[in-house]
C-alpha cells in the first residue's frame, strides 16, 4: 500500500477532500513517497518514542476523518499523532539509527529494511520540525 | 502472516482489511513458483520505501493492485510501473473481507 506521508494546513483539508484526496505531492503538499507505513507501523513508532501501548497508539494511527472510508473507492487520509510529530524531531542522529533499527525488528514492518527505515525517518524529523514550527497537521495519504 | 496488532486493526477499522488483504495477496505473488525461482525477484531497491512490490530479474518492477482506477491512476504516478507492470485482482466483497478477520455483522 502506498503510504505518503505529508504535512498541510488544517484549513487545506477542506479543498482536498473536495477535490477526492489527489495524490498529495501534486496537490502541492510537502511529501515524503513511502509504501508499507500502515497504521499498525505507524503506532508502533509512535510507541517507541513514548512507551504507549501499541493497541492505544493504533487508534489515532487508523481513524480516518471520512465517514466510512474505503480504500476501492478513494485514497483513505490519516493522521500521524501529534505526539509522533513532536517527539520525533527530538531524537539526535546517533539514537535515529538505533531507532530505525528497532522499529525494523517488528513484524508489522514486513521485514523493511533499517536502511530505509532511517532514510524515512530523516525525512520524516524534516517535515515534521517544519510542520510544528508552521503549525501545519501531519496526514498519511493511504491508497492501495 | 498478519500479526495481531494488524489483526485488531483490521476488527476494529474495516477499512483496514483491504490493506491487509492486498498484504496477502502480495506475499503469495512472492511466493509464486516462478517468482520464489527467480533470485532477484524480491521487492526494489532496499534503501527506501518507495518501491515495486515485486522487482522480477532484478530489474523488472511489478505492483500488485486492486482493479480500480484509483489504484493505477496511483501507481501509474510513482514513475516506475507502466500499465502492463501492474499485476491486479478482482475487488473482493465486504463480506469476504469480513470472514477473513472472522467479523461478524461487518
Amino acid at each position: 500500500m502506498i503510504t505518503d506521508v505529508f504535512s498541510a494546513e488544517p484549513g487545506q483539508l477542506p479543498g482536498y477532500r473536495e477535490a477526492g484526496f489527489p495524490d498529495p505531492t501534486g496537490f502541492g503538499f510537502p511529501t515524503i513517497r513511502a509504501r508499507g507505513l500502515d497504521p499498525a507501523a505507524l503506532a508502533i513508532l509512535d510507541a517507541l518514542l513514548s512507551q504507549a501501548a501499541p493497541a492505544e497508539a493504533l487508534e489515532s494511527a487508523a481513524t480516518s476523518p471520512t465517514d466510512a472510508p474505503d480504500l476501492y473507492r478513494a485514497p483513505v487520509i490519516t493522521m500521524v499523532s501529534a505526539r509522533t510529530v513532536q517527539l520525533l524531531p527530538a531524537v539526535d542522529q546517533n539514537q535515529l539509527t538505533v531507532l530505525a533499527d528497532d522499529w525494523a525488528e517488528y513484524d508489522e514492518l514486513g521485514g523493511k529494511s533499517p536502511i530505509a527505515l532511517r532514510a524515512f525517518l530523516d525525512q520524516a524529523q524534516e517535515l515534521f520540525r517544519s510542520a510544528a514550527a508552521n503549525d501545519r497537521i501531519v496526514c498519511v495519504w493511504n491508497c492501495l | 502472516m498478519t500479526t495481531p496488532l494488524q489483526y485488531e486493526a483490521a476488527v476494529r477499522y474495516p477499512w483496514l482489511r483491504a490493506a491487509y488483504h492486498q498484504a496477502s495477496i502480495v506475499r503469495q505473488a512472492l511466493a509464486d513458483q516462478e517468482v520464489a525461482a527467480d533470485p532477484q525477484a524480491a521487492a526494489g531497491p532496499e534503501d527506501r520505501l518507495d518501491r515495486p512490490d515485486v522487482m522480477l530479474g532484478g530489474r523488472f518492477p511489478v505492483d500488485v493492485v486492486p482493479d480500480t482506477d484509483v489504484s493505477r491512476s496511483a501507481h501509474l504516478a510513482r514513475g516506475y510501473v507502466n500499465e502492463s507492470q501492474l499485476m491486479t485482482y478482482e475487488v473482493p466483497s465486504r463480506e469476504f473481507l469480513a470472514q477473513i478477520f472472522q467479523v461478524e455483522g461487518s
